[in-house]
């Protein structure tokens, strides 16, 4: 899923300068799951945002919505009529979501309220880490389900490099070095010889070149 | 089919109140007498000993008997009245007077608790003759009021001394027998004077540590580490008056053998318990037997609520010393006593609960949607153990099939005695076995799990079972000092020989005439402490003084016949209670077989029943005990020999060299080394908590380290652990353990249907995005994922209603029955809003509101919540944005949360709340959390106050603009 985290209040304040009827919009799919921008953030940042203005003795209009997805057109067409009236959106979704509900409701600015980190996976309950970069060109085949695109501080496609101490990244000693865990992996399966053919530069094309990427499927299109 | 007979408990204290609660529950009508005015007994005037975590004094379970019983109308309680005089009916129940009137009933529950010993029967104790000397009772009355201990007891208070075995250990008096609760409560109480005035000094003089809970080494270690309680192994003499109105405290010091005198400003006598004033009265009435200290004594040991007289049954501390817990679960034991009973004179051979569906003790606060779900009476028993197969046994006569699944062996933890038991349960035709299969999975909830059974070969089977029960017993092992030892042939473990029949006998062998001695380093004169070392009662080898370094008593030895036995107790504390009366019979074995014995431990554990006697007894015939406070060294080449320093024999210790200069020494050349060995859970305990979802705690044993889970619950409805499996338990205390959860599982399943009238969470499929934060969560385990729904599940029979995953879901899809959002935020109103736990702050209150002075009162909006896990951060900001000045949050303490966790999320939401408040500009003061226990009301009222003071000094949250 897209992992996101709220960004700081002084910030969400600082953009909302000047706008007294807000409209905090969650978004009912991955930030619910990773629990940045569901319901629940969306009620404790609108009591947040008012009792900020009732603080300053200012008058607000803060308003809640969460809609199913953000980044579908059908799901945020929901929010037509609630929008009305509004100075501003605050958006609780992703990046996409953001961009989808700006696109849709020219007339009215809309606001992120969360910075968009990663794809990624909850560890634990409260811990979310990155697993995937959006590459384009999946390896995880040769590295045994480990993505060092991803999860190698450096990206190597050829590791481990000299910073690998104990298993751990000399980044940080919180992060585990990819590359020991695809050798350890690999090792358990049995297939490191995977590891004696070296990985050619990365194909960096199917990334950004060319700028923002699109998935064409004509045989689903209408 | 109990609806025309009355059951008359005769006592409100715990073990009545739990009696009446559970007969109730099981359909019966009750009638509670009780002498004095309210409810609660000698507990009531108990102080809950939380310090910043639960202590496990179980002091909150009394409150919330008193508020269960109080708020049940089929439990009809009668005040300030005695029995005066019983008849016996030819239906085989009684007509009672009580109080000038009559009261038929068809049996009786004698419930009439303890009389604490009256410290003043040993006035060289000085207590009501020195201001400085109160009772332990006095201290739990103090602590209870709260405030200074100072304050209450009118003087400056920096040094305070507990001196244990008031009336307990004392064959003087006739009390020769160990209290069983004072080692503890004295230990928690050290804690909470220390924790409420860190400038305190506290100092325990005992004899014996009792070790109680799960794991009360570590408490002790604790309180050692954290708190600076100092713990002296003596008996002081003496409490002599001191200037300003203190006292001089003397005791005998180990080290270096004299009388010391120590200045305490407070004596603190831990006072024993002894048989309840009209125990005498009741017996002749109803023609019981008294044991020979005054205590109810039962008929049958293997069932102890029966006295032997049809209709007459005895719950808790009136048939011995026991503590909270255990008299909790011996009420629900006299309850089961007094249904089977009634089941037989109806000449039916299984008990029928109440006609109704099987009910769950609910909450009170919360009602939800009465639903009756259809369950398994089927009952799964993890374990062939000697619990297990009691369980299943138990079970039967509830009219409950059982299938136990597991080898068909006594756990290690008990001695035999589930061979006995196989018998009845292999002839039982409603109780299958499963032998040597093996749970590898679990499917479902309460009421309708699915088990999944590996039998031998990998055969694999699937059960359908309302309820389990893991009896899975411990493992014993020899402790870790003595690991090196195992598998030598002159070695060997207690419970080997425990369980073999031929005993010592068969070790003779090893060497057939000892002619090796006991040598003892004698340091200066010290033949004075050595006549009191002398096992009692028979001349001592050892008091020849002389000015050669080792004294040898190899007559002792040739006396009794040449063979000479140690055996070695060096086991925690939660294990010498269990093993320490199995080690005694040994010694009394060994020594009935003519052998020499040595007994070392570090303390010696008698806090049983007739462990007291059996310990004396050993020492009358000999047995030297020798309670060491450093690891024997075992010597174990071609002869063997353990060194082992009695304190009690000379001084310095941390002086020792070489083995010769350590005075107090002994080495002892023995034929055969008995090593007690430590209890552990089994190797596959993890694995198997893990299929089950159930909690483990302390050392790994299931269940969590709570007191509301004792004795036999699990994070889990449905899912009971007993004997071994939860701890290092003794066999009576396992088979206490069998009857408790059997009769809960009965009358959660028994009838094939439960009735849910509490309020439980309940999933909004729409709103659910399946993140599976109430799945991870629920402190009960009751969600599960609906593959159809593809939304969250939460079962109705598995919900314990605590509502913490209403408050996390971060998709707001979950609401809990008469406690949504909109109902707790219609209780907010300006000015301070203190969100109350039911189970322990909401208690406190409502005593506290009283005392509350009208204009205060007026500004406090005490909002009731079933745990403060179900206050959620949006209540917080509401409650502010409302027009709250301030916000407390009062639970339960670390540890003592009925439902986990909820106490400990409530407190990080209370954080969050805090740090989001500031970030806005608020004050992160104005939201607060407190722990209070229920009977905590002081404290309360004190944390009010706090929260009322900052939100005066504060003002109203919102500020006007100028102009």
């Amino acid at each position: 899923m897209i992992v996101a985290e709220r960004k700081s209040l002084d910030e969400i304040l600082a953009m909302l300068q000047g706008c007294s009827r807000v409209l905090v919009v969650g978004c009912g799919t991955c930030v619910t799951v990773c629990m940045a921008g569901g319901e629940k953030e969306v009620g404790v940042l609108a009591s947040l945002l008012r009792l900020a203005a009732q603080r300053e003795g200012r008058t607000v209009e803060i308003g809640e919505a969460t809609i199913e997805r953000q980044c579908e057109w059908e799901f945020v067409d929901k929010l037509a009529p609630a929008i009305r009236g509004y100075d501003a959106v605050l958006s609780m979704g992703c990046g996409a979501g953001v961009q989808t509900i700006a696109q849709r409701f020219g007339g009215v600015r809309v606001l992120p309220a969360l910075n968009t980190k990663f794809i990624g996976i909850p560890e634990k309950q409260g811990l979310w880490v990155e697993m995937c970069l959006g590459c384009g060109d999946c390896v995880l085949d040769r590295t045994g389900g480990i993505c060092p695109i991803a999860r190698c501080s450096k990206g190597l496609l050829n590791g481990p490099c000299g910073g690998s101490q104990g298993g751990k990244c000399e980044v940080s000693k919180d992060t585990d070095c990819a590359w020991q865990l695809i050798y350890d992996r690999l090792a358990s399966l049995g297939r490191l010889d995977l590891l004696e053919t070296e990985f050619a530069p990365k194909d960096w094309s199917k990334n950004r070149d060319g700028g923002p990427r699109k998935v064409l499927r004509e045989e689903v299109m209408l | 089919m109990l609806e025309s007979s009355r059951v008359v408990v005769v006592g409100a204290g715990v073990a009545g109140m739990s009696t009446a609660r559970s007969l109730a529950a099981a359909g019966a009508r009750v009638t509670l007498i009780e002498k004095g005015e309210r409810l609660g007994g000698m507990a009531a005037d108990y102080a809950c000993k939380g310090t910043d975590r639960c202590n496990k004094c179980n002091v909150c379970l009394v409150h919330e008997l008193v508020r269960d019983v109080k708020s049940r109308p089929d439990i009809h309680v009668m005040t300030g009245c005695t029995v005066d005089g019983a008849e016996a009916l030819s239906s085989g129940g009684y007509r009672l007077k009580v109080g000038g009137r009559e009261v038929e009933c068809s049996a009786v529950v004698l419930a009439t608790g303890f009389e604490p010993f009256d410290a003043s029967m040993r006035p060289e104790l000085g207590y009501g003759a020195l201001p400085a000397v109160v009772s332990a009772l006095d201290l739990e009355k103090a602590l209870r009021d709260g405030g200074g201990i100072g304050e209450k007891f009118r003087r400056p208070i920096g040094k305070v001394a507990f001196v244990q075995c008031v009336g307990s250990r004392d064959l003087q008096r006739g009390r020769g027998y160990c209290s069983r609760v004072c080692c503890m409560y004295s230990l928690r109480m050290a804690r909470a004077v220390r924790h409420r005035n860190p400038s305190i000094e506290t100092t325990v003089f005992y004899m014996d540590f009792q070790g109680a809970g799960k794991d009360p080494g570590d408490l002790r270690r604790r309180a050692e580490a954290e708190d600076g309680v100092r713990f002296v192994r003596a008996r002081p003499s003496e409490v002599a008056p001191a200037p300003d109105g203190r006292a001089v405290v003397w005791f005998e010091d180990l080290d270096g053998g004299i009388c010391r005198p120590g200045e305490f400003d407070l004596v603190v006598l831990a006072v024993g318990t002894g048989p309840g004033r009209d125990t005498r009265t009741l017996a002749d009435m109803f023609g019981l037997g008294l044991d020979e200290f005054g205590f109810f004594a039962p008929a049958d040991p293997g069932d102890e609520a029966a006295t032997g007289v049809p209709g007459v049954f005895v719950a808790g501390t009136c048939r011995g010393p026991r503590d909270i817990a255990e008299s909790v679960a011996d009420g629900e034991r006299a309850a089961l006593a007094v249904l089977h009973e009634q089941a037989a004179r109806r000449a039916r051979q299984k008990i029928a609960l109440s006609l109704s569906a099987g009910t769950w003790p609910g909450r009170r606060v919360l009602r939800g949607q009465p639903e009756t779900v259809e369950v398994s009476s089927t009952v799964l028993v993890l374990g062939g153990t000697a619990e297990g197969m009691e369980a299943a046994r138990t079970l039967s006569d509830l009219g409950c099939r059982t299938v136990i699944v597991g080898e068909e062996t006594g756990s290690d933890g008990d001695s035999g005695a589930a061979y006995s038991l196989l018998a009845r349960v292999d002839e039982d035709s409603s109780i299958d076995v499963l032998a040597g299969g093996r749970l590898v999975r679990l499917d479902g909830q309460a009421g309708g799990f699915r088990a999944t059974i590996e039998g031998p070969g990998g055969l694999v089977s699937e059960i359908g079972a309302g309820a389990l029960i893991v009896a899975t017993g411990y493992r014993r092992e020899f402790p870790e000092a003595a690991r090196g030892l195992a598998g030598r042939a002159c070695v060997v473990g207690l419970s080997e020989l425990s369980r073999g029949a031929e005993m010592l006998p068969t070790l003779g062998g090893v060497a057939g005439d000892c002619t090796r001695g006991v040598k003892i380093r004698l340091p200066g004169s010290m033949g004075r402490i050595l006549a009191k070392r002398a096992p009692l009662g028979a001349p001592s080898p050892h008091l020849e003084e002389s000015g050669v370094p080792w004294a040898v008593s190899e007559e002792h030895g040739k006396g009794r016949g040449g063979r000479r036995a140690v055996i070695w107790v060096g086991v925690r504390p939660d294990t010498a209670r269990a093993v320490f009366r199995e080690a005694i019979s040994a010694a009394l074995s060994a020594l009935a077989a003519g052998w020499e014995v040595y007994v070392l431990c570090p303390e010696v554990a008698v806090a049983g029943p007739g462990d007291e006697e059996l310990y004396l007894e050993a020492r009358r015939q000999g047995a030297v005990f020798v309670k060491y406070d450093e690891e024997p060294e075992v010597q174990a080449g071609s002869a063997l020999r353990v060194l082992v320093r009695d304190p009690c024999l000379g001084a310095g210790g941390a002086a020792a060299s070489a083995a010769d200069d350590v005075p107090g020494l002994l080495a002892v050349d023995a034929d055969v080394l008995v090593v007690a060995e430590e209890a552990y859970p089994p190797p596959d305990s993890p694995e198997l908590a893990r299929v089950l979802q159930v909690n483990t705690g302390p050392l790994g044993f299931f269940q969590d380290d709570n007191v509301n889970f004792l004795p036999v619950l699990t994070n889990r409805r449905g899912i009971f652990a007993i004997g071994g499996c939860r701890g290092a338990t003794a066999v009576a205390d396992a088979m206490v353990d069998a009857h408790v959860a059997a009769y809960l599982a009965a009358r959660l399943v028994g009838t094939g249907s439960l009735h849910v009238d509490w309020a439980t969470a309940r999933v909004d499929p729409d709103k659910c995005a399946l993140c599976l934060t109430c799945v991870r969560t629920c402190p009960h385990r009751a969600v599960d994922v609906d593959d159809e729904m593809r939304a969250a599940r939460i079962s109705r029979a598995a919900c314990w209603g605590c509502g913490v995953c209403a408050s996390e879901c971060p998709g707001k899809a979950i609401s809990l029955e008469s406690c949504s959002d909109d109902e707790i935020l219609a209780s907010v109103a300006p000015g301070v809003t203190a969100f109350c736990c039911d189970h322990s702050a909401l208690i406190a209150a409502e005593a506290t509101m009283a005392a509350l002075p009208t204009d205060e009162a007026a500004g406090l909006n005490i909002v009731a919540v079933p745990c403060t896990g179900k206050v959620d951060i949006i209540h917080l900001l509401k409650a502010f944005e409302r027009g709250a000045e301030a916000v407390m949050v009062a639970g339960c303490f670390d540890e003592g949360c009925h439902f986990l966790s909820g106490n400990r999320r409530a407190r990080l939401r209370v954080g969050q709340a805090a740090s989001l408040l500031k970030a806005v500009g608020i004050e992160p003061e104005r939201v607060r959390f407190y722990h209070i226990g229920p009977d905590m009301s002081a404290a309360f009222l004190e944390a009010v106050q706090e929260t009322m003071q900052v939100a005066r000094e504060l003002g109203p949250v919102v500020r006007r603009r100028a102009g």
